[in-house]
């Protein structure tokens, strides 16, 4: 193959395509507002990457990912580091520095939701400084299918760098992508902070100030006066920039961003019984635009996937509130209140897809028992329930899943267009 | 996002997708087998992370190449190393290496084509040890829209582990990827060997030691015990290989190659008449089951390709023969004396098509005159034309472009079906 160097530098401003290869049909999906489902890069693309690292959101971008995902936490001196858990020993080499092993310790804490977390010899993000948590590198899950090439090469970086980075992107690849933070145990985070707000607030603040968030209700911007953000570039004339979004599992937050700031929420659940009931619903419906359940929710249903975490409930009370949706009708519902879906997660087609219908023994809860038997199978029957959003992993499935949906769209939209 | 940790180890036993999606609708391709065109990364996806790594592999293969494609060269003590430049200047740090220094120098040389080389304050892999080579790390083209994150991050590898790395990812991915090197200008690395036919002979052992090739013809063996091959372990039950494919620009290589072993032979060419008229394919198809020209022979057309290289020709000689063969006949000539077509190289769509049409005052001379406006017509161009391959970059890209395609033969084949 020889190289074109000269062709290219002559012809380089001729015929220049656009960026990324896109769907445009007018084709009518059934999500809230009749476009294509969104595919959300869970955790950048870790499929194929450590996640949360520079190379995650760089390889979601590159894969066409319309939104790609940062999980906020908080250091000991109040910076906002991205990472999913509450500690860092699981994919990090943070057990190798011996700077670090005075950190290493049990934790339990309780969440607002009544999740109980008992973890033991980690390594807590809230006990450590920025400097601290710079100073170890990330790895990959261990599955052969994805490859360990990048073990320790990539760092932990801070919602500032994230945002940095999203914004890189948008110029370099000329197309926007959609953040879509979600804070990670706000009571713990809160805890020995100078008030009950203040992992909210200086999330809040950051966003705010990479032109992503309004503030529309007074913040106690005083007490983070310490917060150094770095000056923000204007971006090149007619750039492109993607939605924000906030996310939670936590309703009490849920609602505390959504008043304070103009930006959408998406309230996060899987284990609150009342949740999956139409005045359940209701409630979510004053202060979250998007909802967010774990997708067996839609598949096996509520009352099977309760019961296999051991959530018990007041049968009563849920009768009260309308009884339990049945999982072919939970998007339906979602939508008839004017808000969106986000199912999570949908893994590489190496992996297990997760439904507990899987298992001979426990039956699909809809009327059509359904159980998808493939990764076909199952983007399918989401992307004919109407999801506005999914969280993936292997963006590239998801992507060519989507468009091979699209032209079953095609086909039923235009039927007979070809035959006139 | 919870982490359902437990739930996966419970039900990693029950009910496992299948691989790769793939489209497995029953479409007829006018590619000459039917079946759908095939993506080949080119230098793995060199789009993305650095080429020709260990890392460009990976993401080819993630992202659904069907072939990942490699470039042989030849070290000083006789190894085969991956790498499409003779000179590792341009894509490594070995300038920061003190030890590397005494290689720097100037060469020039013709090659094949009459084309001439000159090359200053450079280093080549022919005047270098396999141990000075795994000394360099690679880096990315600086070209805006790639990732600069994985420079200096991988070294280059030896055509073994480059078999050995399409092996791992059959096995992990559980597809096959086929193989597909191409010997860079053998002339030049077979000079100062203890015979002509070293590199071809060095390259034929090592592709059969991985079960890629069966030696065809007389090969002697005893001058290359020294030839670095790992051992290879027995894919799992259930597991097939890609297939293989020679490449080469050098037609005689191109010849040897074919007549020992069983691999097709991609005839590659850029800068020579013998693609264009029909009495030089009939000649390229008595060693090639592939022809793999640039791109642009296919669009703007032949007299334009030949001569913006540079290259002369006879006009009263290409008459007798019959003339050059319009561009959008071009496939059509080359499928019907039973070759497949494998063009390169299409580039991420952030990069220039780089045709010549695209030019002012240089017409496409197909009947057609068609010129591709942009990415999606060029692909779809070459789909109806029938191309069986094609090298990519940005195979993310070119998987979407051959689904959309899919869609419309889908639409076009169902409409028969419903009438």
């Amino acid at each position: 193959m020889r190289i074109h160097a000269l062709a290219s530098a002559s012809l380089a401003i001729i015929g220049t395509t656009s960026a990324f290869i896109d769907d445009t049909r007018d084709l009518k999906w059934n999500t809230l507002d009749g476009k294509k489902t969104q595919l959300v890069g869970h955790r950048g693309e870790k499929a194929f990457m450590p996640e949360h690292s520079l190379g995650s959101y760089w390889q979601a971008a590159l894969e066409g990912a319309d939104f790609i995902e940062p999980d906020l936490t908080l250091t000991k001196d109040g910076h906002l580091v991205v990472n999913h858990n509450e500690w860092i020993g699981d994919l990090t080499n943070a057990k190798e520095i011996p700077e670090l092993q005075k950190y290493r310790r049990n934790l339990t804490w309780t969440d607002d939701d009544g999740t109980f977390h008992d973890i033991k010899n980690e390594y807590f993000i809230h006990d450590m400084t920025l400097e601290d948590i710079k100073k170890v590198r990330t790895h990959q899950a261990n599955m052969t299918f994805r490859p360990q090439i990048y073990n320790g090469y990539f760092g932990l970086l801070t919602f500032e760098e994230y945002l940095q980075t999203i914004r890189e992107l948008t110029v370099k690849l000329g197309r926007p992508f959609g953040v879509i933070p979600e804070l990670k145990s706000p009571k713990l985070y809160n805890t020995n902070r100078t008030y009950s707000r203040y992992f909210e607030d200086r999330a809040i603040i950051t966003l705010n100030h990479y032109g992503w968030a309004k503030i529309t209700k007074k913040i106690n911007t005083a007490a983070h006066k310490d917060l150094k953000l770095a000056p923000v570039k204007p971006l090149p004339a007619g750039t492109k920039v993607g939605p924000s979004v906030w996310q939670c599992f936590d309703q009490d937050t849920a609602k505390y961003l959504s008043s304070h700031t103009d930006v959408p929420v998406v309230a996060l659940n899987e284990n609150t019984p009342a949740f999956f009931t139409p005045k359940g619903l209701d409630q979510v419906a004053k202060y979250a635009k998007i909802v967010s359940p774990w997708k067996d929710f839609f598949v096996t249903g509520a009352e099977a996937y309760l019961k296999s975490q051991n959530i018990t409930w007041d049968p009563k009370e849920i009768k009260r509130l309308g009884g339990f949706i049945a999982p072919d009708q939970l998007a339906k519902e979602i939508h008839k209140r004017g808000m969106t879906i986000s199912p999570y997660t949908f893994y590489d087609s190496h992996q297990n897809m997760l439904y507990l219908c899987q298992d001979p023994s426990i039956k699909p809860a809809s009327r059509s028992g359904f159980c998808p038997k493939n990764k076909t199978e199952e983007f399918f029957y989401f992307f004919d329930q109407g999801m506005d959003y999914m969280f993936v992993e292997d963006i590239v499935e998801a992507n060519v899943l989507r468009i091979l949906y699209a032209n079953k769209l095609e086909n039923q939209q235009r039927k007979g267009y070809y035959a006139a | 996002m919870r982490t359902n940790d437990i739930a996966v180890a419970i039900l990693s036993l029950v009910g496992l997708s299948a691989a790769f999606i793939d489209d497995t609708r029953n479409l007829k391709w006018s590619t000459l087998g039917g079946k759908k065109t095939r993506l080949i990364g080119h230098r793995g996806e060199r789009a993305f992370v650095p080429e020709h790594t260990y890392a460009s592999y990976w993401q080819a293969a993630l992202e659904g190449a069907d072939f990942i494609e490699p470039d042989l060269a030849l070290t000083r003590d006789g190894q085969i190393v991956v790498s499409h430049n003779l000179w590792l200047g341009e894509t490594t740090n070995i300038r920061d290496i003190p030890e590397l220094q005494k290689y720097k120098r100037n060469i020039t040389w013709p090659d094949s084509s009459g084309h001439v080389y000159e090359l200053t304050n450079e280093y080549f892999i022919f005047d270098m040890t396999l141990e000075d080579i795994k000394k360099v790390r690679v880096m990315q083209s600086d070209v805006e829209y790639r990732p600069q994150i994985y420079n200096g991050l991988f070294g280059l590898l030896t055509f073994d582990e480059y078999l050995s790395t399409m092996r791992e990812l059959t096995v992990k991915l559980g597809r096959p990827f086929g193989a597909i090197p191409e010997l860079k200008m053998p002339k030049i690395y077979n000079m100062g060997r203890p015979y002509p036919r070293y590199f071809e002979d060095r390259a034929i052992i090592t592709l059969s030691h991985y079960g890629l090739a069966n030696i065809t013809g007389n090969i002697d063996k005893s001058q290359h015990s020294d030839l670095i091959l790992s051992p290879v372990a027995p894919l799992p039950a259930g597991s097939a290989l890609g297939p293989a494919v020679w490449q080469c620009f050098d037609q005689d290589t191109s010849a040897y190659l074919a007549n020992n072993t069983d691999v097709p032979v991609a005839c590659t060419r850029r800068c020579h008449a013998s693609l264009l008229h029909t009495q030089g394919l009939d000649a390229v198809a008595k060693y090639a089951k592939i022809v793999a020209p640039w791109k642009d022979f296919f669009v703007t057309g032949a007299e334009a390709s030949l001569k913006a290289k540079g290259v002369t020709w006879n006009a009263t000689e290409i008459a007798a023969m019959g003339g050059f063969i319009a561009p959008d006949q071009l496939v059509k000539e080359i499928h019907s004396r039973g070759m497949e077509v494998c063009p390169w190289t299409f580039y991420n769509s952030k990069e220039s098509l780089s045709y010549l049409c695209q030019e002012k005052g240089i017409k496409p001379a197909s009947r057609s005159g068609f010129c591709p406006k942009d990415k999606t017509e060029e692909f779809f161009y070459f789909f109806e034309q029938g191309a069986d391959y094609m090298f990519v970059e940005d195979i993310v890209e070119a998987n979407i472009l051959r689904t959309f395609f899919a869609n419309k033969l889908e639409n076009k084949q169902n409409q028969r079906l419903d009438s």
